[in-house]
């Protein structure tokens, strides 16, 4: 699930500069479970924005809608009405979104909301932690169920850096070393042999260094 | 009625044979780590075991046998829970080593160890002389190997000990403590013990808890604590908890107790009380309200892929509809919420919990003169009601809200005045940082039973300009 966090309320109110009304897009699906762009939390960044507005004699009015995916056109189209009702548009999508509403309304000013962080998992009521960063070569087969290019700090491919003490990595003491945790879990699974085979130089292609990446399925199309 | 004893403790036997005594059947499951998943409400539980499923109307979980504490030769240890005790602790450093004593044969409890190490680093930390004894600790389990690595650094003697021995000289206050590792001996006099006092429950029985999901408390106790009218209740529904300190004639009453409740359950979930309901259309099936809820009252309705309220269970305090980020959940009584002091015009919302807050305010409101007109009150279920966005809300059309809720430990609903502090906090915040008065969300703690103890900062909240 992609993981965001709300952007802080200074930075909103100074791009909010200049409009008189905003549609605050909630987004029904990752950022809903990751408790940053959900209904309720685009309710209650509206209500604080009206307030904002009004302790210095100006003027913000603000509704709130939600569609159910915003990196999907119909759930847009579905909500068109509703997300056209004031001079500009706040989503509290994930990067995807804002740039979709964007492309849907290409007359309005979209801002964002949110900073989009990563792909993750949740580990509690409120924590959630990187797990994948979208290289487009998974070696996951190869590390245990570890991902070494997401959390290993240097993504090293062949063993822990010279920072890895005590299972910590260098950069910072609550982070696991990854091939700390690699080297664990292939020993409980017996397959530490495994890990002699080094792993060549990879082809970054397949990752952002190739540039704006696109999938396109023509069984499916 | 099939009642379902799940754990191992030396009460067992009896509380089977009161039950058959009373016309009911009992099964056993003493492993508790057989334990798979357990789901349902009162009438029909059901536990999943690695070899098949057990259906229960009712649920006794009985604690594990508490560990005896080590012989303190007449002296009173402190228990590393006690933050005072600990606090105190510091005024002994000058003359004698701080002592902790983790005295486990095999598994120390993973809530215990960790509490114990921050304690002993804290004191460390502060240059007093802290040695720390133990039989057996576990920490990688437990995730406290870093915090080990840290008191150890910071300069905490551990000792592993095989034989030790303490007595207590009156006189002095101190005690005097033999301890060997079967090599070398040691003798240590000191004025300060901390143990846990056989507290702590295994991982395994946190591991039930978790799947029961009742709240424990911070040793990882299922915490009866706050129901000390009634023992044996947890914050589930149909779930018991006998611990087996107590005498037979108290296991004869709550047993009696216990089956009598079954009726009143099964009533209940007839009758049209405030409870939660999801609207299935919004529930974005995250599990935010299933980890929140209190008294494990949300299930999730596999079938159409949303979350469901469990109506008997469920108490209407509200943490979930507080909590979703959907804004899915509605409580069905939030309408009975405008009571009794409503039809007041001014300038102060207060968000007032029914067990504390509401019962407090209108003790002292005559006494308030005339800034009593000043107050709106809304009554909730609990403090764990209270959104952001209720207060938010209200901020539109109020100078200033405020949640008055339970002090700490005394929340029914086991959090929920925590929950509204912790929101009122975050509206603050976010106001401060809008450049707004952050002084306009309030959470203000009060009692029932002493109404008094907030009046001085509920007055400070009205007669501050707003």
């Amino acid at each position: 699930m992609i993981i965001a966090e709300q952007k802080s309320i200074d930075e909103i109110i100074s791009s909010l500069e200049g409009f008189k009304s905003a549609v605050v897009a909630a987004c029904g699906t990752c950022v809903t479970v990751c408790m940053s762009g959900g209904e309720k939390e685009a309710i209650r960044l509206a209500d604080a924005l009206e307030i904002e507005a009004k302790s210095r004699g100006g003027c913000l009015k603000t509704s709130v809608t939600c569609p159910t995916r915003q990196c999907d056109m119909e759930f847009l189209d579905e909500n068109e009405e509703a997300l056209g009702s004031a001079e500009c548009i706040l989503s509290l999508g994930c990067g995807a979104g804002v740039q979709f509403l964007a492309e849907k309304f290409p007359d309005k000013v979209v801002l964002p909301g949110l900073n989009t962080e990563f792909i993750g998992v949740n580990r509690d009521i409120g924590y959630w932690t990187e797990m994948c960063q979208g290289c487009g070569n998974c070696m996951l087969a190869k590390t245990g169920g570890v991902c070494p290019v997401t959390r290993c700090s240097k993504s090293n491919f062949n063993g822990p850096c010279g920072g890895s003490s005590s299972g910590k990595c260098e950069i910072d003491p609550d982070t696991d070393c990854a091939w700390q945790l690699i080297y664990d879990r292939m020993k409980r699974l017996g397959r530490l042999d495994e890990l002699l085979e080094i792993n060549e130089i990879r082809d970054w292609r397949t990752s952002r260094d190739g540039g704006p990446r696109s999938v396109v399925r023509e069984d499916v199309r | 009625m099939n009642v379902l004893i799940l754990g191992q403790n030396g009460i067992n036997g009896e509380i089977e044979k009161c039950l058959t005594a009373q016309g009911h059947s009992a099964a056993v499951i003493s492993d508790i780590g057989e334990i798979k998943s357990f789901s349902g409400e009162a009438g029909e539980f059901k536990a999943k075991t690695g070899t098949g499923e057990v259906e229960a109307a009712l649920v006794i979980v009985t604690e594990p046998d508490r560990k005896p504490m080590p012989d303190m030769g007449g002296g009173m240890p402190a228990s590393i829970f006690d933050a005072a005790a600990m606090e105190g602790a510091w005024a002994f450093k000058a003359k004698s080593p701080v002592v902790i004593l983790l005295d486990y044969f095999n598994e120390s409890p993973p809530a215990s160890t960790a509490r114990a190490l921050e304690e002993a680093l804290v004191l460390a930390s502060k240059k007093a002389s802290t040695v720390f004894l133990f039989r057996f600790m576990r920490t990688a389990a437990s995730g406290s190997e870093e915090l080990y690595l840290k008191a150890r650094n910071a300069g905490v003697t551990f000792i592993k000990y095989e034989k030790l021995a303490i007595s207590y000289d009156e006189g002095a206050e101190s005690f005097d403590i033999e301890v060997s590792d079967g090599v070398q001996d040691v003798n240590l006099k000191t004025q300060f013990i901390a143990t846990d006092s056989g507290h702590g429950v295994s991982e395994k029985f946190s591991m039930l808890a978790k799947k029961l999901r009742l709240k424990a408390d911070e040793a990882g106790y299922v915490n009866e604590s706050r129901y000390f009218l009634a023992p044996a209740l947890t914050g589930r529904k149909g779930v018991y908890y006998i611990n087996p300190d107590n005498s037979e004639s108290w296991l004869q009453e709550t047993l009696e107790f216990i089956v009598s409740t079954a009726g009143a359950v099964a009533k209940e979930a007839g009758e049209d009380k405030n409870h939660a309901t999801v609207d299935g259309d919004k529930c974005a099936f995250c599990y935010t309200c299933y980890r929140a809820c209190p008294h494990g009252a949300m299930a999730p309705d596999d079938e159409n892929r949303v979350m469901q309220n469990m109506e008997s269970a469920c108490e209407g305090c509200g943490a979930c509809a507080a909590v979703c980020p959907g804004n899915a959940i509605a409580m069905s009584g939030d309408e009975f919420a405008a009571a009794s002091l409503q039809g007041k015009s001014g300038k102060v919302k207060m968000f007032c919990c029914e067990n504390s807050g509401e019962i407090a305010l209108r003790e002292i409101l005559p006494g308030l003169g005339e800034l009593a007109a000043k107050i709106d009150c809304e009554t909730v279920p609990c403090g764990g009601r209270i959104g952001f966005e209720q207060m938010s809300a209200a901020l539109r059309s109020y100078g200033k809200v405020v949640a008055l809720v339970c002090m700490d430990d005394a929340c029914r609903h086991f959090t929920g005045n925590k929950s509204a502090c912790k929101q009122a906090q975050r509206l603050s915040a976010m106001l401060e940082k809008a450049g707004v008065d952050k002084k306009r969300a309030y959470c203000i703690k009060t009692s029932h039973a002493m109404p008094n103890a907030a009046r001085d900062e509920i007055l400070e909240v009205l007669n501050d300009n707003c």
